[in-house]
């Protein structure tokens, strides 16, 4: 497993010399490091100031994409990426029966597949209704995985029919008992009230009451309590309840008005300071505000642990003697039974858990965050992988490859010899010496039907930890326009690189690697030499642990990797700019429509791993 | 860089890409097909419930209001630290860098209370990605469009809340954002108006005391799950390498598991009715001192302990996962004397806190105590907290002289919230402001001819649904929160425009109502930091 090299990321100059937080002085190292281009293209003066780019920072990570990630604007006329584009949901479906979810359905159905779509609860794939017997019209039915092998009987759940599973499900508790009903009596009723007086957890009559409920001593059966999305739905009824009461009863009240809005300035009081008048509870209304109560009873959603919960809980990761992990779920089972659609999030051992229904995912649209020009529009039906809109950043920008050159050339100025490294032919990791100079082709292949200049540069030691030296021979040039091919033909021009179709994969032994030269060039593409010579990677800190064994300290996972950024600079002039009614709204700021494009951003070359 | 002059002329790109301005083949259309070419994903859409999030050093926790439980809980870790498109890390058999137990946390975090600990852009690149990982992979609605309520500890330095509000405003229009204190919305969730709230947190634990939906006290104390988990790790280690076994590692995952699977608390000699606990016979078993109890009562577990490429099945004794639970929070093998006023144990810092309230205060908060957090999850250590609790209050009463180091803490405190300016400990005063209170008046009236009978002066625990969920509860009764930053005001002035305010024109409320709930009147001319000023 690792890194494919080479390979090639594009940070987003949205996060150039990024909106500054205001407390930046408290980070430890800036993402840019104060340090001059090694080869700075002449021009102007303020881009000689920026700082190379550190791709081993930390906050490099988010400001990286792979380059088929990125978006181009044309209003901005620059690279978007996911954090400078706002997305806009467009259609919501499953991805296992593929049905759109009308939008309005989708939170009602707790952004779940509201038809027998199912996850594993224990391995999270897909699951499938079968007929107990194996076959027939008869039931009963069970949801099981392929995968795995679990089976809802495993929790004690069949079903009486094949379809609308969903709904059954919410009404069988495991083991297969009816579900407790999630939604109780919204005032609770006296006789099942007083029956918890007599738990001693529950509200007694205190010293200081002067005035006692009446307590009926019967023995009615103890409730099962309620789970957590009945507690919810009791707790919710309690407080409307409460809300509802006052403002009924007290329209005079100064704090109190009908006007139950969210922005009503009264509202806040209500909830908070909670006035009442006296509640459901005495026979007799008196017109006197009070406080809002607390929820009192299990009905009204309170609830006191028993003291044998914890203990059974214990007790149940006792009794297995083998058993007590593997009957745990785990971390990530927990998180998946995660919702308000059912699951259950609390269960500690396997036979807890409930199969999921599968979650919903969405088309989204794209848009700028700057001008809001529309980037991406995808056609909402779910099979349909077309999009009607797609600016990607790849058909403006040129396409970077990179491999080693082969031989020896001493060749260039003071280049000394160079070596491929071997390992790369085989496919695997490449690997490079320390200290041992290597060279490297760099082909930057245009995708715009305009020629395009291009510079780019390097810092000469690679910014971060290790400074490995980089040299690229040719920093600019162009490259051609991205012409067709019968084009090209027709226009009958000399190849002075030959048949471009072969040079794209060929193995490149027809240019030289010569400082301030070009290396070679087709049609649309471009190649450079650029030279590398890596700086060991020292093993940090050799510490004597507690043990007299000697441990070294490892490298950090990517400590390793070469990695070269460079800033390109690219500029063209935009071709077949015609005389339309537009024309006007093309004039640049000086009112003169040259048609120049420019774009600039820090790319990120991964080359191999040093030697260790 | 590109002029920043608008333009709608057709660049050189290919073709095949300009189709796309092109009007749709005529396909039949979906059922919402019209108003997705219009705009879409605008205005077809219930968007008037908002989107409560809840954010902690280790978890993230979002969903809409008026449900029960969130849509999703994140935790933040290395992975999610990982460049686009890099999913080395889920790849079968990766292999990440070994950390030191004493290194670890910091990769799993995603902030600090320290915050010389704290790259801040860090903590914006980490929020803006989760963000959009929770709106687009679980709340499945646009960014921004709905209300926001966060949920946030009650003391949160202000560079890093200035970090998460001006990265959120930035990033997505939210109109305006609500802030919630997590202890508050806790009680809010267990049905009750004061509790004292134990959140057993990832990087610490709070002990705070609610009254009347108000923040009267918090103590904290480093001992956390964090804490928690570095104990473990060290325990079955030394187990290991007591056994002979060979013992190369154990990484921070692995060890998470064994957290939250087998990790359990003892009760303390013996259960409440009297009887011998069962459990403790298995404890007896691993005591340092060997035992020569032959009961058959040890039970061990059996684990998949991975070792490179493959895995090795490991056998662990039950016993050996209490201990770590008594040395980091009941801090069994330290006399309290020795420690500091932030190492407190568990009982002692509720005991603490419970001390220091007015009589009236804490025998409501004491009949509400809520154990919420990562930590609650432990079985037997709530239990075994009220227990202990208990024995304190029998030996030391309420005394107050045993208090000794109150003010030390409020310094503490202080420090810890670094950053701020005023009076950070304003909301500790103790006495709540005489008079003009029509509130306490009510309340004092209330509790004169109160009919219903009002549990207080005993030791309770009350099951909290805990504070997303209480946030869920006060938001889905559509009232006005209890602090409003507005978009265009906090992007001109940022947190010190909130501070001002809080100076001028709302001392009362920042005096009596440590929450921060408004009285009538001054509600929407500005905005205050309430308890986070
Ligand atoms: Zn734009
Ligand atoms: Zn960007
Ligand atoms: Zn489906
Ligand atoms: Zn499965």
């Amino acid at each position: 497993m690792g890194l494919t090299f080479p390979y090639t990321y594009i940070s987003c100059p949205c996060s150039d010399g990024s909106k500054e937080i205001e407390e930046s002085r408290l980070r430890p190292a800036p993402l840019f490091h104060k340090k001059a281009l090694a080869e700075e293209p002449e021009e102007d003066d303020e881009e000689k100031e920026e700082a190379p780019f550190d791709a081993h920072h930390p906050r490099a990570s988010f400001s990286l994409f792979p380059p088929e990630h990125l978006l181009y604007c044309e209003e901005c006329r620059d690279l978007k990426c996911p954090r400078c584009s706002i997305e806009e949901q467009v259609s919501h479906f499953c991805t296992s029966c593929l049905f759109e979810t009308p939008a309005s359905a989708v939170r009602s159905e707790g952004n779940r597949c509201a038809r027998n779509c199912f996850n594993c609860p224990i391995c999270f794939s897909q699951l499938s209704v079968n007929n107990i017997n194996g076959a027939g019209k008869e039931g009963p039915w069970i949801l099981n995985c392929y995968y795995c092998m679990w089976t809802s009987l495993d929790i004690g759940i069949r079903f009486d029919r094949p379809t609308n599973i969903r709904a059954q499900l919410d009404r069988i508790a495991n083991g297969g008992k009816p579900k407790a009903p999630s939604k109780p009596t919204e005032t609770p009723d006296l006789a099942r009230r007083s029956s918890y007086l007599n738990h001693e957890s529950y509200p007694q009559l205190s010293a200081t009451t002067n005035n006692p409920p009446p307590t009926q001593q019967d023995d009615s059966p103890k409730e099962t309590p309620l789970d957590p999305a009945a507690r919810f739905t009791a707790l919710k009824a309690f407080y409307k309840n409460q809300l509802t009461t006052t403002t009924a009863a007290n329209p005079t009240h100064p704090s109190i008005s009908s006007d139950f809005s969210y922005s009503s300035p009264a509202s806040l009081n209500r909830i908070l300071n909670l006035y009442s008048t006296s509640g459901s509870f005495q026979p007799k209304r008196k017109p006197k505000p009070q406080l809002m109560r607390e929820a009192l009873y299990p009905s009204e959603g309170l609830l006191i642990p028993s003291p044998d919960a914890a203990t059974s809980t214990q007790t149940k990761l006792l009794s297995s003697p083998t058993g007590g992990f593997i009957n745990t779920t785990t971390l990530s089972q927990r998180h998946f039974q995660t919702g308000p659609a059912g699951g259950n999030p609390d269960a500690r051992f396997v036979d807890e858990l409930r199969p999921m229904p599968a979650p919903l995912t969405t088309k989204r649209a794209k848009r700028c965050k700057e001008c809001r020009h529309i980037l991406v529009k995808p056609e909402a039906k779910p099979t349909s992988t077309r999009h009607r809109i797609k600016l990607v950043a790849l058909s403006y920008i040129p396409h970077v490859s990179l491999r080693p050159l082969l031989g020896t050339s001493a060749a260039g100025g003071g280049a000394s010899t160079s070596s491929a490294p071997s390992a790369l032919l085989y496919g695997g990791d490449v690997i490079l010496e320390p200290a041992r100079p290597t060279q490297w082709i760099l082909k930057l292949t245009n995708p715009l039907f305009d020629a395009v200049r291009v510079s780019i540069a390097t810092p000469a030691v690679t910014p971060g930890k290790y400074g490995h030296r980089v040299t690229i021979l040719c920093p600019q040039f162009e490259i051609g326009a991205n012409s067709d091919v019968w084009e090209e033909a027709l226009g009958s021009k000399s190849s002075d690189a030959g048949g471009s179709a072969g040079k794209i994969s060929g193995s490149g032994n027809g240019g030289v690697a010569e400082a301030g030269k070009v290396y070679e060039k087709g049609r649309n593409w471009t190649s450079v030499a650029v030279e590398v010579v890596p700086v060991s990677i020292t093993q940090p800190i050799v510490e004597a642990a507690d043990k007299e064994e000697i441990q070294v300290r490892e490298v950090d996972e990517d400590e390793d990797v070469l990695e070269i950024p460079i800033r390109v600079r690219l500029d063209w002039r935009q071709g077949d700019l015609d005389d339309g009614a537009n024309k006007k709204a093309r004039l640049n700021e000086d009112g003169v429509e040259d048609g120049v494009r420019e774009l600039a951003y820090w790319m990120v070359l991964g080359v191999g791993r040093v030697k260790k | 860089m590109a002029s920043n002059i608008t333009s709608s002329i057709a660049s050189s790109v290919r073709p095949s890409l300009r189709q796309a301005a092109q009007p749709p083949s005529p396909h039949t259309p979906s059922r919402f097909a019209s108003s997705n070419l219009s705009s879409p994903g605008s205005g077809f859409r219930q968007e008037d419930d908002a989107v409560i999030i809840e954010l902690g050093s280790r978890y993230l926790r979002a969903g809409f209001e008026g449900e029960h439980s969130p849509q999703c809980i994140l935790t933040f870790g290395p992975e999610d630290s990982r460049r686009a498109g890099d999913y080395r890390g889920w790849a079968p058999g990766h292999r990440r860098k070994h950390f030191d137990i004493e290194e670890w946390g910091q990769q799993h975090e995603l902030w600090r209370m320290d915050l010389r600990d704290v790259d801040l852009g860090l903590v914006e690149d980490k929020i803006e990605r989760a963000f959009r990982e929770v709106y687009n992979e679980y709340l499945l609605t646009d960014a921004g469009s709905a209300r926001l309520m966060l949920v946030v500890p009650s003391i949160l330095p202000h560079p890093l809340l200035s970090t998460v509000l001006t990265t959120l405003f930035n990033r997505w229009k939210y109109a305006s954002i609500t802030l919630l204190p997590s202890p508050t919305m806790a009680a809010m969730g267990a049905g009750v108006r004061s509790a004292l709230g134990v959140d057993i947190g990832w990087s610490e634990t709070t002990v705070t005391a609610v009254y009347e939906y108000r923040e009267l006290r918090i103590n904290r104390s480093t001992r956390s799950m964090r804490s928690l988990l570095k104990e473990l790790a060290r325990t079955v280690i030394a187990h290991r390498q007591g056994k002979g076994d060979d013992v190369p590692r154990i990484e921070f995952e692995l060890a998470e598991e064994l957290m939250a699977r087998m990790v359990w608390c003892k009760h303390s000699g013996e259960t409440t009715d009297g009887r011998a606990n069962p459990l403790n016979g298995a404890e007896a078993q691993v005591d340092s001192t060997p035992s020569d109890n032959t009961d058959e009562r040890e039970i061990e577990i059996e684990i998949d302990w991975p070792t490179g490429v493959s895995s090795q099945v490991v056998t662990l004794p039950l016993a050996l996962f209490s201990q770590p639970v008594e040395k980091v929070f009941l801090a069994s093998d330290t006399a309290s004397n020795y420690l500091d006023d932030n190492e407190h144990s568990l009982p002692m810092l509720v005991y603490e806190t419970l001390q220091a309230l007015p009589p009236d205060a804490r025998a409501l908060c004491m009949s509400r105590i809520t154990f919420v957090g990562g930590g609650s999850k432990i079985p037997g250590l709530a239990p075994r907290t009220m227990f202990e609790v208990d024995l304190l209050v029998k030996k030391y009463g309420w005394s107050t002289i045993r208090g000794k180091r109150v003010d030390d803490r409020r310094d503490k405190l202080r420090e810890i919230a670094q950053g701020r300016a005023g009076k950070p400990d304003a909301r500790f005063q103790e006495p709540l402001p005489p008079g003009e209170d029509y509130i306490e008046e009510k309340l004092r009236k209330q509790q004169a001819k109160e009919a219903l009978p009002v549990v207080q002066g005993q030791l309770r625990r009350v099951e909290s649904l805990g504070a997303w969920t209480g946030a869920s509860l006060l938001a889905s009764m559509k009232v006005k929160g209890f602090v409003d930053i507005e978009r265009e005001k906090f992007l001109q002035h940022g947190l010190a425009g909130a501070r001002n305010n809080v100076d001028i024109s709302v001392i009362p409320q920042r005096t009596s109502s440590g929450a921060g709930f408004t009285k009538a009147g001054d509600e929407r001319k500005s905005w205050t930091l309430a308890g986070w000023a």
